[in-house]
């Protein structure tokens, strides 16, 4: 039975890969958790349970620095998804552009007769295959420039949450591990 | 054995789709469902009408012509009346569009035609208890700063100076704690009056202490509005507080009847315990405004607590509504002067606006707090859509060097009242008014700031709290709170995102574009 009177209770749907960091910065926000459970429909994720006083010191402050705290959160995971755009269009635009010069090099070379069209043929076919060897280059660099970028913004995004917890760690006097 | 339940196991397997990695629970958008079924029906009568419109227009052909005539009479008519600039330009646009059938919606549009019923028992209302109207005292103790002021609340609505001591609340959790508090020590009556009573946690702490009381004999009131609060109190809830003994009303209940008064609406925000305590500001009894439960960010809100003479004049504006919405008329004098008399204090006048009186005394406030800003004025609203007079006056203020900031919210709660909201403080960025979003949080507060006043209410900045809702606030010129509010403006600062013309949103096109159509229904927003 809640005692809603005496305490707050907040639900949470965390992503597993962050929970044990999510839970840690919480503690230090004043909630201690109270259950767990499994979510009934995403493997991914679990709900989870806290409670804290309801009176509590700079808890106006605290509520804040916890939406801040969420934010820098959703940023991160924001920043690390599989999906990066530009090396994905990057890769997709050369394979494009292989696919058409090669094709397109190819049926020049033996659908069309004469010494010229087969030699244009299969120059083009193998500007296509610079094209697309050039791309996947170009792609694979995109790519781990935007990893590089994710990780750099993600390590700014950790540091303003360290920044926050160790604040809240002030204002609660709940020790927080960084 | 072993590749078979690994194939079931990445079969079963579903990720979610929501890429963030902590999500509150309550988080999402509420509201949605309220008005439904209402918009349903009300959409279904305008089919028949403007079905049953087509069949008359089709059977008399010079009924188009009539319209013309009709069409041009009603925009004189507007241009003539006292609708603000922007409602009759918007009125005259409808009535040339729609010319065949614009003038209907503008006859039903009269305050005459859908209120003129209730304003004539307002009056009735007002005339009676007239003498209940607490004295112009204390003028000799306003600053010269304020007089005009005191002047005009008391000439435009006898909202009278008292005495008064308070203290300011810069977050609604803080507020509703003591509200609780002073709650469960209720002897004698208990009034509450908001726009909305929501069903949660707070209303469960609130509830428990009310129905306690109740049985206890104190007289519990309460005035929710029909709309704000439609659908938000359970069957269950509504029957535990009336078993109770809590008297319980709606103001303008939502009807499934299409009509210009569902326009009006009971904004104020109003709790007088005993005749001794009174609270005002923006929060309503709804888990978010008290961070309780997650809605758009961090939940900013403000509010005021009066003790002293000043309290009556909170007293009596609630007394008035509930006699409107119950139509039972009653002695007020048991409900007045029961506060604990005090010889000094600050100065406080409690205001009340609304279609019951017959300015516009939000603005009116709010304009002379304006006026008579010299170094600063600050403004903290959720929704920011003024008319002319006050958009001009802002702009006036800054460029002659009053120091004028304005704080919305950084997340908004409707986006297209928040796109006019952005825009209209975006014009004013080439003044010198100082424009700021709070990060991470949805700015409910209604407070204007100058360096010799403040007041702290219900009324929004906006077309609707100025000339359509019934609102609520507290003036005061009181050097602490003052203090207290200039400190919440400035640590508030520190959270906001300043927009400035390099990044406001202005400067795109398409931006531009939908805010001059959303202008449309700006009187509406």
């Amino acid at each position: 039975m809640r005692d809603y009177v005496n305490y707050d209770y907040m639900q949470a749907v965390l992503k597993k890969k962050y929970a044990e960091k999510i839970k840690e910065c919480y503690r230090a926000f004043g909630w201690e958790i109270i259950d767990r459970e499994e979510d009934s429909r995403y493997d991914d994720v679990y709900n989870v349970f806290f409670s804290r006083p309801h009176k509590l010191e700079h808890k106006d402050e605290l509520h804040y620095m916890q939406v801040e705290l969420e934010a820098h959160f959703d940023e991160i995971s924001k920043v690390n998804r599989k999906f990066l755009p530009k090396s994905f269009f990057c890769a997709l635009f050369t394979f494009i552009t292989f696919l058409g010069f090669f094709a397109g090099g190819l049926c020049m070379a033996f659908l069309f007769e004469g010494t010229a069209y087969f030699v244009g043929g299969l120059v083009l076919a193998c500007i296509g295959s610079a094209a697309g060897i050039a791309g996947v280059i170009l792609s694979v660099k995109v790519r781990k420039k935007e990893i590089l970028s994710a990780k750099k913004i993600s390590e700014e995004h950790y540091s303003e949450i360290e920044k926050l917890c160790m604040q809240a760690s002030a204002f609660t006097g709940v020790e927080y591990e960084k | 054995m072993k590749s078979k339940k690994l194939r079931e196991n990445r079969r079963n397997r579903v990720h979610s789709p929501d890429y963030r990695v902590v999500k509150i629970r309550t988080e999402g958008k509420v509201g949605a469902q309220k008005t439904l079924t209402v918009g349903f029906f009300i959409l279904f009568q305008l089919a028949i009408l403007i079905t049953l419109y087509l069949g008359i227009v089709s059977s008399f052909l010079w009924y188009i012509f009539a319209t013309y005539v009709i069409g041009f009479f009603c925009c004189l008519h507007v241009l003539s009346s006292n609708r603000n600039g922007q409602s009759k330009t918007i009125w005259i646009l409808v009535l040339l569009l729609f010319s065949s059938f614009g003038f209907i919606f503008y006859f039903f549009s009269l305050e005459k035609v859908f209120f003129g019923r209730a304003q004539r028992r307002y009056r009735k209302i007002f005339e009676r208890t007239d003498r209940y109207t607490p004295q112009y005292i204390l003028n000799n103790e306003i600053a010269p700063e304020t007089e005009n002021i005191a002047e005009y609340l008391y000439g435009v609505g006898k909202f009278a100076t008292q005495r008064a001591n308070m203290q300011y609340y810069s977050s609604g959790f803080m507020l509703f704690d003591d509200i609780c508090e002073r709650l469960k020590t209720a002897e004698k009556f208990v009034f509450i009056e908001f726009f909305i009573i929501s069903d949660g946690i707070l209303m469960n702490r609130i509830s428990d202490i009310l129905c306690e009381k109740a049985l206890n004999g104190v007289d519990v009131r309460i005035i929710r509005d029909g709309m704000g609060s439609h659908g938000t109190l359970p069957r269950k809830l509504r029957s535990k507080l009336i078993k109770a003994g809590i008297k319980l009303y709606s103001f303008n209940p939502v009807l499934p009847l299409f009509s210009f008064a569902l326009n009006l609406r009971d904004h104020r925000k109003i709790v007088v315990v005993d005749g001794k305590t009174a609270y005002t500001g923006g929060c309503n009894i709804a888990d978010e405004y008290v961070n309780e439960k997650r809605m758009h960010g961090y939940w900013k809100d403000t509010g005021l607590k009066i003790e002293g003479a000043a309290v009556d004049g909170l007293t009596l504006s609630f007394l008035r509504q509930w006699e409107f919405v119950t139509g039972k008329t009653e002695d007020y004098s048991a409900f007045l002067n029961l506060y604990e008399k005090m010889e000094s204090g600050s100065i406080a006048i409690p205001y009340a606006d609304g279609k019951d009186y017959n300015r516009n005394i939000c603005k009116g406030v709010y304009t002379e707090i304006m006026a008579g800003a010299r170094r600063k004025l600050y403004i903290m609203t959720p929704y920011f859509i003024p008319d002319e007079v006050t958009a001009d006056m802002l702009a006036q203020k800054a460029l002659s060097g009053v120091d004028v900031r304005l704080i919305l919210p950084g997340i908004p709660d409707k986006p297209y009242v928040y796109k006019v909201s952005v825009d209209n403080a975006e014009r004013l960025l080439p003044f010198g008014v100082k424009v700021y979003k709070m990060k991470y949080s949805f700015v409910h507060s209604k407070l204007i700031l100058s360096e010799n006043c403040v007041s702290v209410g219900s009324a929004n900045f906006d077309l609707r709290s100025f000339y359509n809702q019934f609102e609520n606030g507290v003036f005061t010129d009181d050097f602490e709170i003052l203090e207290q509010v200039s400190d919440d403006f400035e640590k508030t600062f520190l959270k906001c995102e300043q927009i400035n013309e390099k990044n406001c949103l202005r400067r795109k096109f398409s931006h531009r574009l939908l805010t001059g159509f959303l202008r449309l229904f700006a009187p509406l927003m």
